[in-house]
């Protein structure tokens, strides 16, 4: 389970994150849309670690990230955006890495690898160097890395860009498995397919404050459409 | 167009500087550092030119000549090297290169851009060991200062002429070779290094050294020429004939052999420039052509060494370095480096009377030597190891490591690595200089407790002022913040050279009870210096990185 109260993140004179307050259950896969620079990344970055907040808390599992980081980075999975990743390492190497990173032993490590890297068809290129490889592969391995550790929560942000449609469609099924085995699923996206077909609850953030929250039918009746698609909800919430 | 993608470079330096300095303090601190620490170096390198300078005989400027002969020609052939390495960086794999050929200029430009920016970056340091060099020449050989400027001047071409056939070794060798791989990289810098070495150990041999010195007394000549690395064609010879027309008053002549070191290097820089450029697009496309490593390669253990957390930070640092054509060859080069100035200067006692006494002193030089190579090292590879870990940062950020495992991983790896590459010309030094195996142990001590300082002032620097957003360890070493760190290398090089010097002279004056007091001295500084900077690397890691 995700709690954000009260997040709030400064740059400075800019506040790129505004007073934000979330609750995210066991089994659902929340969807955090808005439009570019409306404050996602930094949301997200907040909730795994990498920026601290201004004000207010997080709470993954339970556990404070600011007073119990290790336990609360324990059970989080986390899918960047831009998968950088060190371009000397072969992918079997950074899953290794990523392994002992988590302290998972030795001998599991190696066949829970090989385990992940039978979930999509063409990952024989987990013997070839970061560097040579596409954006869509370095995604996937990324992905692959998130699971490995068998956290609770997923925290993702942008999870398909670069992905071929087939590759889409596993990584949608793997969101959706993963709730229904308990998991919490984050994502931020722009697509906004993605969102109307797995998530189960969307939250809308513009300029930093949160626009929005509930299933698609709450968001509609909240901007007064008796139909319509996401796109057009997401148009009446952050549009002009 | 070539200025204007040169004036873009030095806005974003400028850029890069202002985003550094996180207050007026900080900056005013950082380069009062640097100022007074180059002014330290300048100083220490002048005392050391004008000490060893007074050695040989009043008036006589053949050795003096015979040292700057060997030392031009050293210069000249390590920087050959040396461009070749850093072309084979900024040419084939800067982050800049795709764009650069995704606008609409020639290769010519591009090849021409890039040759500048590299000769740019190369400039300086020669600029800095030839300043001292010169006012140590001047004082002594009392030489009008615009004759002395002049001389100064006179080392730029030399660098010039090294850089254009360095970038032409760098574009030939990648489009024969279809992208150089590290072995061969390593492997051609080993080969070219080991030759230099190997040519110079011809030229300064004993027996040939012997004979040059008598053929000069025979022709009444104070000018002892070696024609192995004396010829017409090479810049070396047109430098050393400059020096050798200051030392003996000839403005004239000075200016005559400049003359001729600008021709040669206006030739040599265009007649490298005409292929370099021609092949530089066909080499840079063969170089990203390379075949990639295929499938069914074994899966080595992850990781090797070790187990466990630590045990993959090393070997995640290791794989990035070895698997580094560029980094691997660099460090390699440094090696040489100085393999050949032990070499040399041991060579060089066969040119002075009472060569016991200058081996004594010739140690201590050494030690400083190996400080000084130790704080490159640290500069180049120490120093960027955390801002290295630049985008990727977010794996051990959102994981639960702690950061502090980072840092011990680091400081272990890097403080062993530096111990033994320092230990090495240590133990080389000691054999051509016939050392006691008591000094030796000492100088050993005292190596060590280098490595250990220099590693920590360089790791702590990267800690404290670190750079994501740059991805080429080069760019980082050379920031305000890793001249600054390297600066304090070198000053606790010289503060613990100083203690070295009473330590030897008391060895050497057979007073040998009296240096445990130097040894408490030497260890206490070392061990002051890594518990501060240690515990600076820590409360910085506690969590300032979180915030971006």
């Amino acid at each position: 389970m995700i709690e954000l109260l009260n997040l709030t993140k400064k740059f400075g004179a800019t506040t790129a994150v505004d007073d934000i307050t979330l609750t995210v259950k066991a089994g659902e896969v929340f969807g955090f849309l808005g439009p570019n620079g409306s404050g996602k990344t930094t949301t997200i970055k907040m909730m795994t670690g990498l920026y601290r907040p201004t004000s207010g808390r997080v709470s993954i599992g339970g556990h404070d990230l600011a007073a119990e980081p290790e336990q609360a980075k324990t059970i989080i999975g986390y899918i960047p955006d831009e998968p950088f990743v060190y371009e000397q390492l072969t992918g079997w190497e950074f899953l290794n890495f990523v392994g002992a990173v988590f302290d998972i032993p030795k001998p599991e490590r190696e066949a829970r690898i090989e385990k992940l890297l039978k979930i999509f068809p063409t990952m024989e290129v987990a013997d070839g160097y970061f560097g040579d490889f596409s954006r869509g592969t370095k995604q996937k391995i990324t992905i692959l890395a998130a699971l490995l550790h068998e956290p609770s929560v997923l925290i993702v942000d942008e999870p398909i860009v670069g992905l071929d449609p087939g590759s889409v469609r596993i990584v949608k099924d793997i969101f959706r498995d993963f709730a229904a085995a308990g998991g919490t699923v984050f994502m931020s996206t722009h697509s906004l397919e993605i969102a109307e077909s797995i998530c189960t609850r969307i939250a809308f953030i513009d300029k930093g404050r949160l626009g929005g929250e509930g299933s698609l039918d709450e968001l509609r009746q909240a901007v007064k459409l008796s139909e319509g698609t996401l796109e057009d909800v997401f148009m009446a919430l952050t549009g002009p | 167009m070539i200025w204007l993608l040169l004036k873009n470079k030095f806005r974003a330096a400028r850029a890069l500087g202002a985003k550094l300095s996180t207050g007026r303090k900080v900056t005013a601190v950082l380069s009062l550092i640097i100022i007074l620490g180059f002014m330290l170096i300048l100083a220490v390198g002048f005392g050391l030119a004008f000490y060893l300078l007074r050695q040989g005989p009043a008036g006589a400027t053949g050795p003096v000549i015979y040292l700057l002969d060997h030392l031009f020609f050293l210069i000249f052939a390590l920087a050959v090297v040396s461009g070749a390495i850093s072309s084979l960086n900024s040419m084939f794999k800067a982050g800049e290169i795709d764009f650069l050929f995704s606008l609409p200029l020639g290769p010519r430009a591009i090849f021409d851009y890039l040759l500048a920016q590299n000769m740019l970056v190369t400039m300086w340091p020669v600029v800095i060991v030839g300043l001292p060099l010169v006012g140590a020449l001047v004082v002594v050989f009392k030489i009008s200062l615009p004759v002395g400027l002049g001389l100064v001047v006179s080392l730029l071409p030399l660098t010039l002429t090294a850089e254009a056939v360095g970038a032409l070794l760098a574009i030939v060798g990648t489009r024969v070779f279809r992208g150089l791989s590290r072995e061969l990289t390593v492997g051609l810098v080993a080969v070219l290094g080991i030759g230099v070495a190997l040519f110079l150990a011809d030229a300064i041999a004993p027996a040939r050294l012997e004979r040059l010195v008598d053929a000069a007394a025979v022709s009444g000549s104070d000018f002892i020429r070696n024609p192995r690395i004396d010829q017409p064609w090479m810049p070396n010879y047109w430098l050393s004939l400059a020096y050798k027309s200051g030392l003996a008053g000839h403005p004239a002549e000075v200016a005559a052999a400049f003359g001729a070191l600008v021709a040669l290097t206006v030739l040599v820089v265009g007649l490298a420039r005409y292929p370099g450029a021609r092949f530089y697009l066909d080499a840079w496309m063969r170089s990203r052509e390379k075949p990639r490593r295929e499938r069914g390669e074994t899966r080595r253990p992850f990781p090797r060494f070790g187990s466990g957390l630590r045990g993959a930070l090393i070997e995640r640092d290791y794989l990035a370095f070895s698997r580094s054509s560029n980094e691997i060859s660099q460090a390699f080069f440094f090696f040489i480096l100085v393999l050949i100035l032990v070499f040399v200067v041991s060579r060089y006692s066969k040119l002075f009377p009472g060569a016991g006494l200058w081996n004594y002193r010739a140690v201590v030089l050494l030690f400083g030597v190996i400080v000084y190579y130790l704080a490159m090292l640290a500069n180049r590879f120490v120093f960027p190891s955390l801002s290295l870990e630049g985008r990727s940062f977010w794996i051990l950020l959102s994981s639960p490591l702690r950061l502090r495992e980072l840092l011990i991983a680091k400081m272990a790896y890097s403080t062993a690595i530096l111990v033994v590459l320092g230990a090495m010309p240590a133990l080389i030094s000691a054999y051509f200089f016939q050392m006691a195996p008591l000094l030796t142990a000492i100088m050993l001590l005292w190596v060590t407790a280098a490595g250990v300082v220099v590693a920590t002032i360089a790791l702590t620097g990267g800690i404290l002022y670190p750079d994501f957003s740059r991805q080429s360890a080069a760019e980082v070493s050379s920031s305000l913040a890793g001249l600054a760190a390297t600066v304090a290398s070198l000053l606790y090089g010289a503060a613990a050279m100083a203690l070295f010097a009473p330590v030897v002279g008391l060895f050497y004056l057979g007073q040998q009870g009296s240096i445990l007091a130097m040894i408490a001295a030497d260890l206490g500084l070392s061990l002051a210096i890594f518990i501060c900077l240690r515990q600076a690397a820590l409360k910085k890691l506690g969590g300032a990185f979180l915030q971006p």
